[in-house]
């Protein structure tokens, strides 16, 4: 299998009046062509900074201060201004986690899906760039697509606005498609059925999906590969099986714990004592060991990522010789 | 849209009825004497008058009728525009406000696009360069303007304009344009000097009109511009962390597009009260900046009635002032409609 994109090394800080938080340190991972690699992680731990990183769209006062952003053999962080703008919404897109805030209240879904076809391919008329933004819509299933492209973000539901975003994020094809909990605001229901439209579009168009969430329950059920992510730095990744089945960091092991299961009886849901701390004081060492069972003298140092079965890495003491 | 439109003017004629209500009734803190002077035609009828012949007019106008049946009958008056007569102007009230209200309007139609348009292009440039020197000079000047009175800056003006360089006149005209004005072959098609200049071939006229506009409008600018660009910027600074605009960018939009897309059209909806509110208040008249440029507007009429105490001028104004501002509200609302989707459904 052939590597799309592999972050090494990354590193995203926050410069802020109080200090440097480090949301992003040392993160590396990989994604291969056609495959949906999951990253999952409590809100805070960096996964959408680092979504934001892999697009360098990362928000004034965090920088990107070091690593290789590697795709399709090319390192994104030495690209000119001009040509990340070609590569955004063309080769890599992006879905956000409110449809209701992420689409322009002001202008039509079909000029918003048009928009992002003419961007990148000004030989295109605008009335060919709408007919395709309708086709995409209908694609998406959107009923009465047609009529639907001339109306209002507000005029549509939550799930239709998802879709509307899922249609303008395929609409050039894009080789990697990075999802940013895209159904932690919809219903039950509607986030099975986004879930659904994702996978099938994702056949459909041979793209890759890195799909961000704190719903274990969802990565179990599409992903290929997952890495787990605490505190800016990524715990423990591998493939989807020998992560749920053979948990290996005890944050993990905390997670898949806290997730309600119907095969045992319990009085009470497992929760992981506290909570993550704060951008500015991650502890030194291991940034998980205030909350570990498990920590010993060792974690006051920082942990390495070893492998330990083929293609499962883990960053905790435990497993180091 | 239309239905929108077609809602919104069929409250008009209620608004308007309301502060057509409002005024009369400020008019009955006057007594009966004063009131009369709204009604009469010339000072004619009042001269020579004893207090008997005082009653009988008073009479003769119904001011001793309930009050709802004056109102009715005054509210005729009004909705013909005839609202007695102007001791100040030495004219009717009508004719008192319609000779000065091209001046205002044309004084009106020239500061609109530098004082909105200059205000909001400030603002969108200091937002883009947030806290950068761009943008901390730009706050700065604007903020000399906005505290600088406007007798200060507008005398200033004149002086350097006119008084060292002689470049930009006071008044409306040149006395020699005034003269051609003025001559029975120039026709006044409009009332703007600009405008009836250019129609009758007079292009010297036209120009000449122009230089004694430059005055007032570079006053007007500099003195609302803060207002307006301190709104563009925080409304422009509010909307550029809006979350659609990281998708604009994830999209691939170009930065100026970003901006001049995705980001003004949003910003300008609040900006667009603001500026509303302007153009009325030029409509209006600017009574201090058309006083120190002897510029014959209705700011200027106004100011004369009310040191004069030229009670029918005052309330032929305030009604003129009354619905230049409903129709104005009107005309804003509409233009939020086209703005933003979203009030037109409401």
């Amino acid at each position: 299998m052939k590597k799309l994109l592999e972050v090494l090394n990354l590193k995203t800080y926050f410069f802020l009046e109080e200090g440097v938080g480090k949301a992003v340190d040392d993160v590396s991972f990989f994604i291969n062509e056609g495959e949906i690699f999951g990253l999952v992680g409590e809100s805070g731990c960096g996964k959408s900074v680092t979504a934001l990183s892999i697009m360098r769209l990362v928000p004034s006062p965090g920088k990107i201060v070091g690593g290789k952003i590697i795709f399709e053999g090319e390192n994104l962080l030495e690209k000119s201004y001009e040509e990340m703008r070609d590569i955004r919404g063309r080769k890599i897109s992006m879905i956000f986690q409110e449809p209701m805030v992420v689409l322009n209240p002001v202008y039509s879904i079909g000029f918003q899906i048009a928009e992002a076809i003419v961007v990148h391919y000004p030989e295109v008329s605008w009335d060919e760039a709408w007919e395709r933004a309708v086709y995409m819509i209908e694609k998406v299933g959107i009923p009465n697509p047609r009529r639907r492209a001339e109306e209002y973000p507000y005029q549509m539901s939550g799930g239709m606005r998802q879709r509307a975003m899922i249609a303008m994020a395929l609409i050039n094809n894009p080789r990697l498609l990075i999802a940013d909990e895209p159904t932690t605001a919809l219903d039950v229901t509607v986030q099975a059925q986004i879930l659904e439209l994702m996978e099938r579009l994702k056949e459909e168009y041979k793209a890759s999906i890195l799909f961000i969430t704190h719903d274990l329950s969802i990565i179990a059920e599409i992903s290929h590969r997952v890495g787990v992510m605490y505190g800016g730095k990524i715990v423990e990744v591998g493939d989807v099986f020998s992560i749920f089945d053979r948990p290996l960091h005890p944050y993990t092991f905390g997670l898949l714990n806290s997730m309600p299961r119907l095969d045992k009886e319990e009085k009470r849901l497992y929760s992981i004592p506290g909570s993550v701390p704060s951008l500015l004081s991650f502890p030194q060492g291991c940034r998980f060991k205030d909350r570990c069972d498990k920590a010993f003298s060792l974690c006051d140092k920082e942990p390495p990522l070893v492998e330990v079965e083929s293609g499962h890495f883990v960053q905790c003491w435990l497993f180091s010789k | 849209m239309t239905a929108y439109i077609l809602r919104r003017l069929l409250i008009l004629p209620v608004i308007l009825l309301g502060v057509t209500f409002l005024v009369f009734f400020m008019m009955q803190f006057l007594d009966p004497v004063q009131r009369l002077s709204a009604y009469i035609k010339s000072p004619a009828e009042l001269k020579s008058l004893s207090a008997d012949d005082l009653e009988k007019l008073v009479d003769k106008y119904g001011l001793n009728k309930p009050l709802l049946v004056q109102y009715f009958d005054w509210l005729k008056r009004v909705l013909r525009f005839d609202l007695g007569w102007s001791e100040v102007a030495h004219q009717p009230v009508r004719d008192a406000i319609l000779s000065r209200f091209p001046a205002t309007l044309e004084l009106a139609l020239f500061a609109v696009f530098p004082v909105v348009w200059g205000g909001i292009w400030l603002g969108i440039i200091s937002a883009v360069n947030r806290d950068k020197p761009l943008d901390q000079a730009i706050r700065i000047f604007a903020v000399i303007g906005w505290s600088l009175p406007s007798f200060v800056f507008g005398i200033l003006v004149l002086f350097l304009l006119y008084g060292v360089l002689g470049l930009f006149p006071p008044g409306r005209l040149s006395l020699w344009a005034q003269n051609i004005v003025s001559s029975p072959d120039f026709k006044l098609y409009t009332g703007l000097y600009v405008v009836d200049g250019i129609l009758n071939g007079r292009f010297d006229v036209a120009l000449d009109a122009l230089r004694h506009l430059v005055g007032p409008i570079i006053t007007l600018s500099y003195l609302w511009w803060a207002f307006i660009l301190r709104i563009t910027r925080s409304s422009m600074l509010e909307v550029l962390h809006k979350e659609y605009i990281v998708m604009a960018r994830a999209k691939g939009v170009p930065e100026k597009l970003v901006i001049h897309r995705h980001a003004k059209k949003n910003a300008l909806i609040p900006v667009l009260t603001v500026a509303g509110m302007m153009v009325l208040g030029l409509l209006g008249g600017v009574v201090i900046t058309e006083t120190i440029f002897d510029y014959p507007g209705i700011g200027r009429l106004a100011a004369t009635a009310a040191q004069q105490l030229d009670y029918p001028l005052i309330l032929g104004i305030t009604i003129f002032y009354a619905f230049l501002l409903v129709l104005g509200n009107l005309v804003i609302d509409v233009l939020y409609a086209v703005v933003d989707p979203r009030v037109r459904l409401e």
